[in-house]
């Protein structure tokens, strides 16, 4: 990983079109300024690893009753 | 061709069957290539499996969210729609991953991340919702059901 020093107002930038800012600084909190062109996905890091844990368990389900399922759904489904 | 499925048995898929993900599902990055089947062969399901052709233990269930969410809005941007070459005004389906646990009125689908389907050229791609406040795990049953069920019930 690489580590940069940066000083509140400074800025990193990444491949030329995205640009990081440290904009201020408040006890614990950072507050970071992002400027990428719209196609660049940007979420935090805990989002991130929350979609893929939640894939993994969705995955790893247990075996279950596909007819008893569907019957609960199909109930659901009629009520509305 | 014939497949495998550990949970489903064997099946066939013709070529123009398989649900390609270039860049796989996220945890699962290398899985490029699926098959849709039904649930349940004897009853219809809002519920559909999404089986990997290349790992015969892994499949996912996956339903379209507008079935449950009623107004569930997402769309895609123009340059996500392209990822699965579809113009701007394309036509694409959305599915999302439903997670079911032992008490099955419990199931939950992820609302955060719904996969986006060319049903055309059968192109897809889970995408991460940052605009709007969904849950991993959104409960498809009401507090009501989810109350009322039996404890263990299944």
């Amino acid at each position: 990983m690489l580590v940069l020093t940066r000083k509140i107002g400074e800025s990193i930038r990444i491949n030329d079109d995205v640009k990081l800012t440290i904009v201020e600084v408040k006890g614990k909190n950072i507050r970071i300024g992002i400027e990428a062109p719209r196609t660049t996905k940007i979420y935090r890091e805990e989002l991130f690893w929350k979609i893929r844990k939640e894939n993994e368990a969705a995955a790893s389900a247990k075996a279950f009753d596909l007819g008893k399922v569907t019957q609960l759904l199909q109930e659901k489904l009629k009520k509305g | 061709m014939k497949y495998h499925s550990t949970r489903l048995g064997d099946f066939d898929l013709q070529e123009d069957e398989v649900l390609q993900f270039a860049d796989g599902l996220y945890g699962f990055e290398r899985e490029k290539r699926f098959a849709v089947l039904p649930f349940n062969q004897e009853i219809e399901s809002p519920l559909e499996w999404m089986q990997s052709l290349q790992n015969p233990d892994l499949a996912f269930v996956i339903t379209d969210p507008h079935l449950f969410v009623a107004d569930y809005k997402v769309s895609f941007l123009d340059h996500e729609k392209a990822e699965i070459e579809l113009p701007p005004d394309g036509f694409c389906l959305v599915r999302v991953i439903v997670n079911i646990p032992s008490i099955y009125t419990e199931m939950t689908a992820n609302l955060v991340a719904p996969i986006a389907i060319n049903p055309e050229k059968n192109l897809a791609k889970q995408f991460i919702l940052t605009t709007v406040e969904y849950d991993t795990r959104h409960y498809l049953f009401s507090e009501e059901v989810r109350k009322s069920a039996a404890p263990g019930a299944k």
